[in-house]
Order: C-alpha cells, then sequence, then structure tokens
C-alpha cells in the first residue's frame, strides 16, 4: 500500500530533505509550506503521517497540531514533529501535545525513516 | 520558575551545535579558529534568528562567505556546488543552519529557566556592511573553519541578570 506522507516545512531545504530520505519507499510526500496549508493538505490528502516543523511563518507547527486536534477526522493522523530545539523543556512540552514522535534537527535520513517506521508501516518499493 | 541559573557557555555551545549540523547534514568538517586574522570575504551572506522572552533578548548571525555558502549548500541539497539553481536555495540552507543554531540557543536559554521564542529566519547579503546592535546587547564572537575556509558566528544576548551570561560581571 502507498503511503502518502505530508510534510510541513517552511524550508524547501528541509522539505527536498524529507523527500530524498523516503524516495526509496513506497509512499508519495506532499508538501506545504506553513501549518495553514499543511491543515489544507492534510484535510484534502488524508495523509497516513505528517512531519510537522515547529518555527514557521504564517501559522508553526504547534498551532497547527492542535487545531489537527481539534478535528474529529484529523486528529487520528500521527505525527512526528520536527524541532531544531533539543532542550528538556521544548521536548517535554512537545510530547504532551499528541504527537506520534518528534526528531531534531540536525538529524541524519537514517533517523527519520527509523522514526517513520515505527509510527507507519514505512515498506521499500519493491524492486522492478 | 527561575531559579539560579547557571552561567551560559555560549562558545561550547555554538561549536557543539555548529559541529552536529556539519556533520549529520552536511558530511563536512569543521573546527575552532582563532579570530585574527579576521575573515575578510567579498561577498557575505549571513543568517539569523533571533530570540526574546521573560529575561533575555538576543540574536545569532552566521556570517560566510558566498562560496562557503555554496559549499554548505549544495552538501546539505547533495548536489554540486555549479548545479545550485539562484540565490534563493543557498537562502535557504543558510537560514537553516542559523535556525538551528538558534534552536540550541534557545534550547539551553529556556532549560537555565529563561523562557523565550525564537523568530524566523533572515537573511542579508553584501559586500560591505557591518551589523550594528544595542550596545547592551554583549556580543560574542566566534570563528570557525570548514576546509580552508574561516568563518563567524556572533551571538548577542542581553540578560536582565547580567550574571547568568557572563560569571565575571558585577
Amino acid at each position: 500500500m502507498t503511503l502518502k506522507v505530508l510534510s510541513v516545512d517552511d524550508s524547501r531545504t528541509i522539505r527536498l530533505i524529507v523527500t530524498r530520505a523516503l524516495m526509496p519507499y513506497d509512499c508519495v510526500v506532499i508538501e506545504a509550506a506553513n501549518g495553514e496549508e499543511g491543515l489544507a493538505a492534510a484535510a484534502r490528502e488524508k495523509p497516513d503521517l505528517i512531519l510537522l516543523d515547529i518555527t514557521m511563518p504564517v501559522m508553526d507547527g504547534v498551532t497547527m497540531l492542535g487545531k489537527l486536534k481539534e478535528d474529529e477526522v484529523l486528529k487520528q493522523m500521527p505525527v512526528i514533529m520536527l524541532t531544531a530545539e533539543s532542550g528538556r523543556e521544548n521536548v517535554l512540552h512537545i510530547s504532551k501535545l499528541g504527537i506520534s514522535d518528534y526528531l531534531v534537527k540536525p538529524f541524519r535520513a537514517e533517523q527519520l525513516i527509523e522514526k517513520a517506521t515505527r509510527t507507519v508501516p514505512l515498506q521499500k518499493k519493491a524492486a522492478a | 520558575m527561575r531559579r539560579t541559573p547557571p552561567a551560559i557557555e555560549i562558545e561550547s555551545l555554538i561549536f557543539q551545535a555548529l559541529r552536529d549540523v556539519f556533520e549529520k547534514m552536511l558530511s563536512m568538517s569543521v573546527q575552532p579558529a582563532e579570530p585574527n586574522p579576521r575573515p575578510d570575504h567579498p561577498e557575505r551572506v549571513v543568517g539569523s534568528v533571533g530570540v526574546a522572552g521573560d529575561g533575555v533578548t538576543g540574536a545569532v548571525f552566521l556570517h560566510v562567505s558566498e562560496s562557503l555558502a555554496r559549499k554548505i549548500s549544495a552538501a546539505m541539497l547533495a548536489i554540486n556546488p555549479h548545479e545550485i539553481q539562484g540565490r534563493e536555495q543557498v537562502h535557504d540552507v543558510v537560514s537553516e543552519v542559523a535556525n538551528m543554531l538558534g534552536g540550541r540557543l534557545k534550547s539551553r536559554l529556556c532549560d537555565a529557566g529563561f523562557r523565550c521564542a525564537m523568530t524566523t529566519p533572515t537573511i542579508i547579503r553584501g559586500s560591505a556592511f557591518s551589523i550594528e546592535t544595542a550596545p547592551e546587547l554583549r556580543p560574542r564572537e566566534m570563528f570557525f573553519l570548514s576546509g580552508r575556509e574561516k568563518f563567524l558566528v556572533a551571538v548577542h544576548l542581553k540578560f536582565k541578570d547580567a550574571k547568568a551570561y557572563d560569571p565575571q560581571s558585577s
């Protein structure tokens, strides 16, 4: 089954790194550049997994997550937060928001895949 | 609730954060360097993020040459430097590196009891400019080498309690 992964990050670079890391896997990556676009994409595409940055313009990741959790349908979607803030206080704060996991930037592609695989049944693409 | 905050070791914090970014996302090495001679780049790209909150305000500035900015960008995007399309790609990567440095600083400040928020990154580019901030922001300049390229990270912070930043101040 091809999974849908929604990458919400204002950095095009990070979205590109996410897309590249997931390329060998049976999934499609949908991109959004802020929380507002991310919410719209989540409602439209019903992704199997959301990779969500915290610090973004227009609408940040914490606000977007709060809005996801208010929606009866969207609140079920697993979310992995991507954060540049590795501190104890931040980790405690985001872990209380109802997320599946979090990943601290900078990260290696393998760390992203490991977290994603623990959250959804990500499978490698079958050889052609 | 803030109690007795420990002195914040900015230099080691920034170096560890830079080393993490360079090793994990760029596969490049980085090491501390002497301030002199100061890097004198014909064209400079500066990424910055601000922090502001209860008891602390400030910013982190990452100053790199145009050529190092392109090398960093190519490494993060896993492409050759000549494949970089326009300045926007370079700006996005330098912004993201500044964001990761700022995130590490913000985390350390929050863990020390200085609750604060972080701004989204901004970019300044040019050849002959200097960044002036209010004198009470007390800049700390740290120099690094990646390959043969020297670059600078400047941290400007203002604490209500100066001892939190500099234990020798009274």
